[in-house]
């Protein structure tokens, strides 16, 4: 069940939050936990039952590790993130290092395949970071643990972050987990903050995601360069807008519940550098990494030529955690190489682009980086930077869809009015002391019931499939 | 003050959230539901799919909420009605010049399959015709084929800028070349028939699929008259064909437009259409594209003999023009279901007829869904197939 689908909207929200205020708030981490085990029951299944090992057994860790000796509580650190780790492997990758297993032995000559299929548990890659988080945290006396089991299970099921983030540490929302209250201004901005995650997804992502399908449906020959810069564009538009507006939705439900979650990402398309970029985009994500494990190797402690390591090491992985595909770990390694990159022209030779040229240099590398992030397969992903900068062998000399097919009046506008809000300088707008006014509440109060109602439109039409023939 | 707006904005988006299931629950408010053309989802009942891997039991279960919540009609209606209105435009239909309609699954879609079918594949599809040709004469039966066109071929001018286009020659045009380049398949060339009489009327409508009647008694007049002569009977058509204009309501493109205020449109229709000739002797099977009809007077000598039609929604037309009771005996299949129904005819049957429009030559094209019997078929060594496919020249 997602957040911007029809039964989330009008049957789970709506019945979830009601009795959320009506049951005594001592039971609240209980019913979060609860329909958290719901949510993600809805999703996936039986497998529900490693999200609840994975509970139990961090859980347990947490309050062994504060009761061990140093030693011990070392190993049982160490116990614990191997476990984590070897579920996310296990589920996430196996099927990815089957088939590499049988390529290489196919190379050899040998015939073989797992036979085996593993299905991938919803948001094992966010829970399982979430959860390592949590006895990590405590073996660093970063925060102490939660004293009911019934406490960790709301904090790790709880459904807005559960299954697409932000990643969310116990230590950023251990004081609400143990004592909350929910205010009207707090709730007020959080369905201000929901409506505006879902309209970023529903209004403008899905509608630019519509010439992104298409155009990458398209084989080489069809391809042509403009064509190419299109989808490109318009996926880096879709995918900025999907994941910040799903990231709004959790923070904005996490308000409505009394929890204040990090935010995910700040204008990430107007850095001036990759390296900020990775400080605007998924923060959660590149802080988790930053913080468990571009820290413990080293970080930049130990000279550049480890430093450059380190950070070959942390982004080969934060690319393998987006996917197990060969894309997605060339995806992460493109970011490490110009993350070095940077860094070894602005450490020794001073360098570093700055204002509207490191920008748009930022900006470009950034949107080819999301080539490799969208294709279907390297040679797929090959084929379109060969279109981009218009290397194609052969494009075919008839167009069956012409340019203005893929950009409709409607994805044309919606392109634009992103573009406008994600290069928008919110910070010298100093609007903020005017929101608080009533025509700033008035204005918000109304601009988020319009949305809801349109988002809610846009949503219900997506469902609408009449059939050309009769077929009953 | 602060608080009571943000109170009251609150307390709205807690009715908006639960005003569909209260819909549901005590119908808050009347509704108008959509037409669809398909049945909707219905209420899962295998419990023990909520314990399969991915739950399917609960996609299903969301699917029906999808398809049922409260006020859904109103909410596609208003994201339509703003598609059109603002940007020209809607998920569905192509949007032509003057109110001209188009399906884009056809016009997008399917006609471009049909483009995108190899050479082989034409070929292929070409000699299964010839083999179904003799197939059935072997038993008596005489193959009658009559393509249609659809409306964005008769009407190029009024299709917008920004959708497929097909190159000339496209398929459709090649197939047809194909049968006129083979006589022995009788065919009823709808194409030249509608661009005739598109000099003096129109001869689709403007919102919705398919021909006007008008248009569909002159082909089934074509069809009748053709049958009758192949028969030995001569013309046997004598309705008159006359013409009434009258609002068009309920036209399919307007109903997949799906806007709160539908398209306008007056439309020529058949005078005196409706009225079912010999209502007695008609036997439905199952729907509008699947039955048979038996004459009240089987012996009569002036009734075209028993034939099986392979046809679609353009038949209806036929229907409303009166042109069953010129049959002895007349059997109906949707011809999606030619594969399927294939050599379920009555017996002695004399005429086959495959009424289809253009997109169903995909079906034609996919060798898997031609009958075995049909390829077994021999052609002979001189039924060469006399016109190229790709090229247009003759061989």
């Amino acid at each position: 069940m997602v957040f911007s689908s029809n039964l989330f909207l009008f049957s789970f929200l709506p019945i979830v939050l009601s009795f959320y205020f009506l049951i005594p708030e001592r039971h609240r981490n209980a019913y979060l936990f609860g329909v958290g085990v719901v949510f993600y029951f809805w999703g996936s299944g039986p497998v529900t039952g490693i999200f609840l090992l994975c509970i139990v057994v961090n859980y347990s860790s947490g309050r062994w590790i504060t009761r061990a000796t140093p030693a011990a509580s070392k190993l049982i650190l160490a116990g614990v993130v191997v476990l984590d780790l070897s579920f996310l492997v296990y589920y996430k990758y196996f099927n990815f290092v089957a088939q590499l297993t049988s390529d290489l032995l196919r190379f050899l000559g040998i015939h073989w395949t797992s036979g085996s299929h593993v299905a991938l548990p919803i948001g094992i890659s966010f829970f399982t970071f979430q959860a390592l988080s949590y006895p990590i945290e405590i073996y660093r006396r970063v925060d102490k643990p939660l004293n009911r089991l019934v406490d960790f299970g709301a904090y790790l099921a709880m459904f807005p972050h559960l299954i697409a983030g932000p990643i969310v540490r116990c230590s950023d929302i251990s004081k609400e987990i143990r004592q909350r209250t929910v205010t009207v201004d707090q709730f007020f901005s959080g369905t201000v903050r929901f409506t505006l995650g879902l309209a970023k997804k529903v209004v403008i992502a899905n509608q630019i995601g519509s010439p992104v399908d298409k155009i990458f449906k398209l084989s080489p020959e069809e391809l042509t360069t403009p064509l190419a810069w299109l989808g490109i564009v318009c996926y880096a538009f879709q995918i900025y807008y999907d994941f910040s507006g799903y990231s709004d939705m959790a923070i904005g439900m996490g308000r409505m519940l009394g929890f204040e979650f990090p935010e995910n990402f700040d204008q990430p398309y107007r850095s001036h550098s990759v390296t900020e970029f990775w400080r605007r985009w998924h923060m959660t994500l590149s802080k988790w990494f930053r913080d468990f494990l571009y820290i413990p190797l080293g970080g930049n402690r130990l000279g550049p030529g480890r430093t450059y390591f380190n950070l070959a090491i942390v982004f080969f992985l934060c690319g393998l955690w987006h996917g197990a595909s060969w894309t997605f770990v060339f995806w992460g390694i493109f970011h490490g190489t110009l993350l070095i990159a940077e860094r070894m022209l602005r450490v020794q030779f001073g360098f570093q682009l700055r204002g509207w040229w490191g920008n748009a240099a930022t900006v470009l590398l950034v949107f080819m980086g999301w080539v490799l992030f969208r294709a279907d397969s390297l040679h797929a992903a090959g084929s379109y930077f060969l279109a981009l900068f218009r290397f194609q062998s052969h494009v075919s000399d008839f167009e069956t869809f012409p340019f203005r097919y893929y950009l409709q009046n409607s994805v044309a506008f919606v392109l634009i009015l992103g573009a406008f809000f994600a290069w928008l300088p919110c910070e010298r707008l100093e609007i903020q002391h005017w929101l608080k006014k009533p025509a700033g509440v008035v204005l918000q109060g109304a601009v988020s019931l319009f949305l809801l109602f349109y988002s809610a439109a846009v949503l219900a039409e997506s469902g609408f499939n009449p059939f050309i023939y009769f077929r009953f | 003050m602060v608080k009571k707006l943000k109170v009251f904005t609150i307390t709205v988006f807690f009715m908006v959230l639960w005003a569909p299931l209260l819909q549901n629950a005590v119908r808050l408010a009347k509704s108008k539901p959509l037409t669809e053309n398909r049945n909707l989802e219905v209420l899962p009942r295998h419990w023990p799919d909520l314990f399969k891997p991915d739950n399917p039991f609960c996609r299903r279960l969301e699917r029906f909420f999808d398809d049922r919540y409260g006020f859904r009609g109103e909410l596609i209606r208003v994201k339509n009605q703003l598609d059109y209105s603002l940007f020209h435009e809607s998920r569905r239909i192509v949007i032509g010049k003057d109110g001209w309609l188009f399906y884009k699954s056809i016009v997008e879609d399917e006609e471009i399959q049909v483009e995108r079918a190899s050479p082989s594949a034409y070929l292929t599809m070409f000699e299964r015709m010839l083999q179904l040709r003799r197939y059935l004469h072997a038993r008596g039966i005489t193959l009658v084929v009559m393509p249609i066109p659809l409306k964005n071929s008769i009407y190029p001018e009024y299709l917008p800028s920004n959708t497929a286009h097909r190159q000339t020659p496209n398929g459709f045009e090649r197939f047809r070349q194909f049968l006129s380049d083979h006589p022995e398949i009788v065919t009823i060339d709808a194409e030249v028939e509608l661009l005739k009489l598109k000099q003096s009327m129109p001869v689709f409508h403007k919102t919705d699929f398919h021909w006007n009647d008008v248009v569909g008694a002159h082909l089934a007049k074509r069809l009748v008259d053709t049958l009758g002569q192949l028969s030995g009977l001569g013309t046997l058509w004598s309705s008159p064909i006359e013409m009434e204009w009258r609002p068009l309501r309920g036209g399919g493109q307007n109903g997949s437009l799906g806007l709160i205020w539908p398209l306008p449109e007056v439309g020529m229709f058949l005078r005196g259409a409706e009225v079912v000739s010999d209502p007695a002797s008609r036997q439905a099977w199952q729907d509008t594209n699947e039955w048979i009809y038996v004459s009240s007077e089987p012996g009569n000598p002036r009734l075209i003999p028993t034939t099986v039609m392979y046809g679609d929604s353009f038949e209806i037309s036929f229907y409303r023009a009166g042109y069953r009771s010129h049959f002895s005996k007349l059997q109906k299949h949707w011809n999606w279901n030619f594969d399927k129904e294939f050599g379920n005819w009555p017996a002695q049957t004399k005429f086959l007829v495959i009424q289809h429009v253009e997109t169903v030559l995909n079906l034609f094209l996919d060798d898997s869904r031609w009958p075995e019997e049909v390829k077994k078929e021999p052609l002979s060594k001189g039924e060469a197939l006399r016109s190229n496919p790709v090229g247009g020249s003759t061989v």
